[in-house]
């Protein structure tokens, strides 16, 4: 397989320990249709995020996890707190600024794939360049670029209904990277694959984070989770526990 | 937008093809009954607007102006009544209450033409006339005068000569004989139950005309002096059979006189018809009536009718309209997951928006354009059925301005009926949509 370090963003964008997410007070409340609260999902979240770390975020589940990974992506807004993305306050951000400094900062990848079935794995690879108006002869390049990083440069011009989970999730996995985004978001990336596909995707996602990209993956898997730096442990809504485990990549020694 | 951009929308519509194109054909039946309707409506307006030729006055004893234009112009039955042609024009020349004859009136530049109706051939009505039927007489309000694909008009007592349609479906020559057949058919063809054929009176084609647009493609054209032999004959009187022998005067019938007014040189038309029907109504106790008027009263009658149809078609444009905003207002549930996937990807809820609008549109303006071909088929089906029946000549051919106008139309309330369906997804949540697994 091709080493997908060459998938990382230039890191002359980023300084290494500049903090990418921050949230302040975070605050985030379920409202019933009558006004009343129906749950208080988190009660006010301090979590700062640097860049290049590898961060595990565990939690049972109606802890809060769930919630502040939307939060983190931006697919929320919270009830009350600040959040900085790159330094930048997302709330002040309209729809359309939002979406495109999303699209350009993170990439997404789901327990779900969530591919879109009607395209072809390049064509679903090149959507997000699309809403960055890349052109379209570029679009094709780098989505192609793309899926040879993940290995799948041979099944160019399939749909994803003809390749195996695993596949599946490398082609989330080069959508994800095509935009060369900050950080990769993932949500239970191997909750739908079997131990060893989900192992080769684990270790596509840890050369990733090796090169230098920072990555946040929710899970419920210890296992998975010990293999990360940092285990932020949360519960009721807050953070429960944030462990170091090892030293970040690049810290002196 | 972009490539990507209309890929997902035409995926997305083929993925749900069935209910695209139920709703794609809904919009294309209602454009194609309005662009129909319209087209037909306005052709039928122009034929029997065109369809009355170059005559100021027509002169009958039908009981209204209306029935004489319909069945001397557009052959829709056989007169019940003549008149005596010899009275008739001693009355012409006679003078009038303007102290002068109704024939100064007609003036030079004038004319006037006898024509009868009653025989036919082969569910065909014969209009017996004089060869001036052929110089003078415009078939067309709008257009030249006669031309003659072969032969020539008629000159003798039983020259014919042949409708580009009769011709056509005929199959007749020049220069065969063929025999006319007592009584005019009804609008369907059939003959009443008097008709005999006359085998002894020999009709030799000599011309066949050019198609004219007009009703008269689909009759035949005798001369009036051979018509009045004939019937003279059957009742008896064999003198008739004698070309040399002038017709005797009670023989002489006719259906109908075509009447060109000239007026005195300076004076427009109108103002010259005018004073000459006011003048034969009360000379000769005939009805008397300008075609153009005649028409124009029969289509302001139908187009009443015409306007409910166009608004029922509207109605049901708009209820196709209804049916796409039903259509994507119900895939929106199964689209959740996927407006959000397109959101994290970095659509904006404006592009959601569009791209929901525009897979409406596309459905409007697919159906528009099938309709538009359904209008050609069923607009050429109409005229063809008009013609065999009623023997009106339809333009059915669509008019540029009234199709982009329904096609304009039909995308502007395909967007409308896009509205509710692409806000649903503008409001569609992205955190709310992305989880719910398997």
């Amino acid at each position: 397989m091709a080493s997908p370090a060459t998938a990382i963003p230039d890191p002359s964008k980023l300084t290494q320990g500049e903090a990418v997410v921050e949230l302040k007070g975070i605050r985030k409340t379920y409202y019933k249709p009558d006004g009343t609260v129906m749950v208080e999902a988190l009660k006010g979240v301090d979590l700062t995020i640097r860049a290049g770390e590898y961060v595990a975020i565990m939690g049972s589940s109606g802890s809060g996890k769930s919630t502040l990974l939307n939060l983190l992506g931006c697919l929320d807004q919270p009830t009350e707190g600040e959040y900085l993305l790159r330094g930048r306050n997302v709330e002040a951000m309209d729809d359309d600024e939002l979406s495109a400094f999303r699209g350009r900062t993170i990439g997404f990848v789901f327990q779900a794939f969530n591919l879109i079935p009607q395209l072809t794995i390049e064509d679903n690879v090149a959507v997000p360049l699309f809403y960055q108006h890349v052109d379209k002869k570029k679009r094709l390049e780098r989505a192609v670029g793309a899926l040879e990083r993940v290995g799948l440069g041979d099944r160019v011009g399939h749909r994803p209904s003809e390749l195996s989970g695993g596949q599946q999730q490398r082609v989330a996995i080069a959508r994800a990277l095509v935009t060369e985004p900050v950080v990769l978001m993932a949500d239970e990336p191997t909750g739908n694959l079997d131990s060893k596909t989900g192992e080769a995707i684990l270790k596509m996602i840890e050369e990733l984070h090796n090169a230098g990209l920072t990555i946040i993956m929710v899970t419920h898997d210890d296992a998975i989770a010990e293999r990360c730096e940092r285990i932020v442990r949360l519960a009721d809504g807050l953070v429960d526990t944030d462990t170091q485990l090892r030293k970040r990549r690049g810290d002196p020694d | 937008m972009a490539m990507s951009g209309l890929k997902i929308v035409a995926r997305s519509l083929r993925v749900r093809a069935v209910s695209t194109l139920i709703s794609a054909f809904s919009v294309a039946v209602a454009v194609a009954m309005l662009l129909t309707l319209l087209t037909l409506s306005r052709a039928n307006d122009r034929a029997f607007e065109a369809g009355t030729g170059n005559a100021d006055l027509i002169v009958s004893r039908e009981p209204s102006g209306l029935v004489s234009v319909l069945n001397t112009f557009f052959y829709a039955a056989a007169p019940v009544d003549y008149i005596d042609w010899a009275t008739f024009e001693r009355q012409l020349n006679s003078p009038g209450p303007r102290r002068m004859p109704p024939i100064a009136l007609i003036g030079d530049t004038g004319w006037y033409i006898p024509v009868a109706i009653g025989d036919s051939y082969r569910g065909r009505a014969v209009l017996a006339t004089t060869p001036e039927f052929f110089e003078k007489f415009k078939p067309r309000a709008d257009g030249d005068g006669w031309s003659f694909a072969q032969g020539r008009p008629i000159e003798g007592a039983f020259d014919l000569v042949l409708g580009s349609d009769t011709a056509r479906a005929t199959g007749l020559a020049i220069g065969e004989i063929v025999h006319l057949t007592h009584g005019a058919p009804g609008p369907g063809g059939q003959l009443p139950e008097d008709a005999h054929v006359h085998t002894d009176f020999d009709f030799r084609v000599v011309g066949i005309l050019e198609r004219t647009g007009t009703a008269h493609d689909r009759a035949l054209f005798s001369h009036i002096e051979g018509s009045w032999r004939m019937h003279a004959s059957d009742l008896g009187d064999e003198s008739a059979r004698d070309l040399e022998t002038p017709v005797a005067p009670q023989h002489q019938k006719v259906t109908a006189v075509l009447i060109k007014a000239g007026g005195r040189p300076g004076s427009t038309v109108t103002a010259a018809f005018a004073p000459l029907q006011s003048d034969l109504t009360r000379m000769t106790g005939l009805t008397i009536a300008n075609p153009a008027t005649e028409v124009r009263r029969l289509l302001r009658i139908v187009s009443n009718i015409d306007q409910v149809l166009i608004a029922m078609a509207v109605v049901i444009l708009l209820s196709s309209g209804v049916s796409i905003l039903l259509s994507l207002y119900n895939s929106m549930a199964t689209r959740r997951r996927q407006i959000a996937v397109l959101r994290v990807l970095g659509a904006s809820r404006k592009r959601i928006f569009s791209m929901v609008i525009a897979e409406s549109a596309f459905i409007g303006l697919l159906g528009g354009l099938v309709g538009v071909v359904l209008a050609v088929v069923a607009g050429g089906l109409v005229a063809q059925a008009l013609w065999m029946r009623v023997g009106v000549m339809l333009d059915p051919s669509l008019e540029l301005v009234p199709v982009l106008w329904t096609l304009g139309g039909t995308v502007v309330l395909a967007v409308l009926a896009g509205l509710a369906p692409a806000a649903v997804a503008y409001r569609t949540s992205v955190a709310g949509n992305l989880r719910p697994l398997v």
